[in-house]
């Protein structure tokens, strides 16, 4: 049997508060047009498996050894740390595939039997599983299991031809009443990927309805377009068709990056506010997983987890949110993670991790995870230093003793203050 | 014909461009602002070096550089301590 690999370290291990990231299936039968993982897996060596649906789960006896030997696997530390783990990366582990083959369902038994606080962060836009008791009961009164829900317009015109296979944003809002109903670990709403045209002018409304069904939180990021994705390109005529104008070409003009395109912090930063402050009227958490506005967040986990979770520490989110409070922010004050889970393993020889190029194999050749960790932190022309990802909110200023570099938050780049608050006006 | 304004096709052109833009971004400059551009005091170090050579001289470079391969039709990249252990390991 040919498995799927799975868990992997996440390619924006830098500022990810859940950086291992675990897919059931190789294949997602939801086939959002706006999906980034179609980008990923629709080019390369899998392309054409990819594109005629094949689908691979991952091995079960594998997965199991993660936990019963944890010495065995570059995640063993990750788990014995009982750090929070994601789940539904690149497939949704409650799609149409789920259905015919349970596999997730299979795998969630046996965490809940055997490791039942292996706290998790689940990912999905499917909807029957609610209904299904043999899930709702692993979920009931769990509070280790969180759940985000992706809605990210409340036309449901507008997502019966974006999202064509799945179930309307209507019977997601549902979802989400469902879940909170179950009394598990929390619901948040995922907005993403915040589409100009499409996810206006409904957004507001959208979070509102999200809060009334029970979700206490919700995490946003603006589309980015990857201009090598073929499939993309076939499709993006229907997105600027639901959007009035050339969304495309919008893009094209208005992004501060001209491969995988990203809108300048101009364009989102109306929007960003717009939904900090319905969030602040409604009490409910707010965080911004794009890299713009990411100082936003209530807390250092953009993916929405309160601070009460046991995700992790090592990233540059949490980074961002120290100096937010305190004004600077210094390696030490994130590296304890990062040397407990990253030191272990070579970046080079990280699951799933992008290796690039021989010139990029011979800089990093022997480093752990946890010098390159460090490496970026001291590289602030490097893409996924703190400097350049979010765009100069963190300065570097000068050295710390140990060489590290200090960073210092400016408040002259964006619209949220240094202070002792975590920046959303409630404490949480 | 002297009251034509000859702009006008161009003006109507200009601003229908992004027809139905959302209301947050009707009447704003969406080009990024200048001060956008980032430049600090720490750039990162270039740590390599290039060596060109003539197809001919593939054999000798090896031998300087203490590697076994070179191919002179891709580009070859050494790490630091494979050099050092080619040299150390006897290797040349």
């Amino acid at each position: 049997m040919d498995y799927y690999s799975s868990p992997r370290w996440t390619a924006e291990i830098a500022d990810c508060s859940m950086p291992m990231t675990m897919d059931t299936y190789s294949n997602c039968s939801f086939k959002c047009i706006y999906c980034f993982s179609q980008f990923q897996r629709g080019i390369g060596e899998g392309k054409e498996a990819y594109l005629n649906n094949e689908v691979k789960w991952v091995n079960p006896e594998a997965f199991k050894k993660i936990w019963e030997h944890p010495e065995t696997s570059q995640f063993g530390e990750y788990v014995k740390g009982k750090r929070t783990m994601q789940w539904g990366g690149l497939s949704d582990q409650f799609d149409n595939n789920e259905r015919k083959y349970g596999k997730t369902l299979e795998l969630l038994r046996w965490l809940r039997k055997n490791y039942p606080d292996q706290q998790i962060s689940f990912s999905t836009k499917g909807t029957w599983w609610l209904d299904d008791i043999r899930y709702t009961e692993l979920f009931k009164d769990n509070p280790n299991w969180n759940c985000k829900f992706s809605i990210i317009t409340l036309e449901a015109e507008k997502a019966k031809i974006v999202e064509a296979g799945v179930d309307s944003p209507q019977k997601r809002l549902d979802a989400i009443e469902k879940f909170a109903k179950l009394n598990a670990g929390g619901a948040t709403l995922r907005l993403r990927p915040f589409i100009i045209g499409i996810s206006t002018p409904t957004y507001l409304d959208l979070i509102r309805e999200a809060r009334n069904r029970g979700a206490t939180a919700m995490s946003t990021e603006f589309f980015c377009v990857e201009r090598r994705s073929n499939v993309l390109k076939e499709r993006f005529h229907y997105i600027n068709e639901l959007c009035g104008f050339d969304l495309y070409k919008f893009y094209e003009k208005y992004s501060v990056q001209h491969g995988y395109m990203r809108l300048n912090r101009k364009i989102k930063e109306p929007f960003v506010k717009n939904m900090k402050q319905v969030c602040d009227e409604i009490g409910m958490r707010f965080y911004v997983s794009d890299a713009h506005f990411k100082e936003c967040c209530c807390n250092g986990s953009c993916c929405g987890l309160p601070p009460t979770f046991n995700y992790s520490r090592g990233q540059w989110c949490e980074a961002l949110m120290i100096a937010k409070k305190n004004g600077t922010v210094r390696y030490s004050e994130v590296r304890e993670d990062i040397d407990k889970y990253l030191a272990g393993f070579q970046k080079q020889k990280a699951n799933g991790f992008n290796k690039g190029g021989a010139s990029v194999r011979a800089k990093f050749q022997g480093m752990s995870m946890a010098d390159y960790m460090r490496w970026l932190w001291n590289n602030p022309d490097n893409g996924q230093s703190p400097y350049t990802l979010f765009e100069g909110v963190l300065y570097p200023k000068g050295k710390d003793e140990n060489g590290d570099l200090i960073y210092e938050y400016q408040e002259n780049r964006t619209f949220i203050p240094v202070s002792g608050c975590s920046g959303c006006g409630h404490n949480h | 014909m002297d009251d034509f304004d000859f702009f006008m096709d161009e003006q109507v052109e200009e601003k229908e461009e992004f027809p139905n833009l959302p209301k947050e971004l009707q009447g704003i400059d969406l080009n990024p602002d200048e001060s956008e551009k980032l430049k600090n005091d720490f750039p990162t170090l270039k740590q390599y070096i290039t060596i060109s050579f003539l197809e001919s001289q593939t054999k000798e470079l090896a031998e300087i550089l203490g590697v076994p391969l070179l191919d002179p039709k891709k580009k070859n990249t050494y790490s630091f301590e494979e050099i050092k252990g080619a040299k150390e390991n006897g290797l040349l």
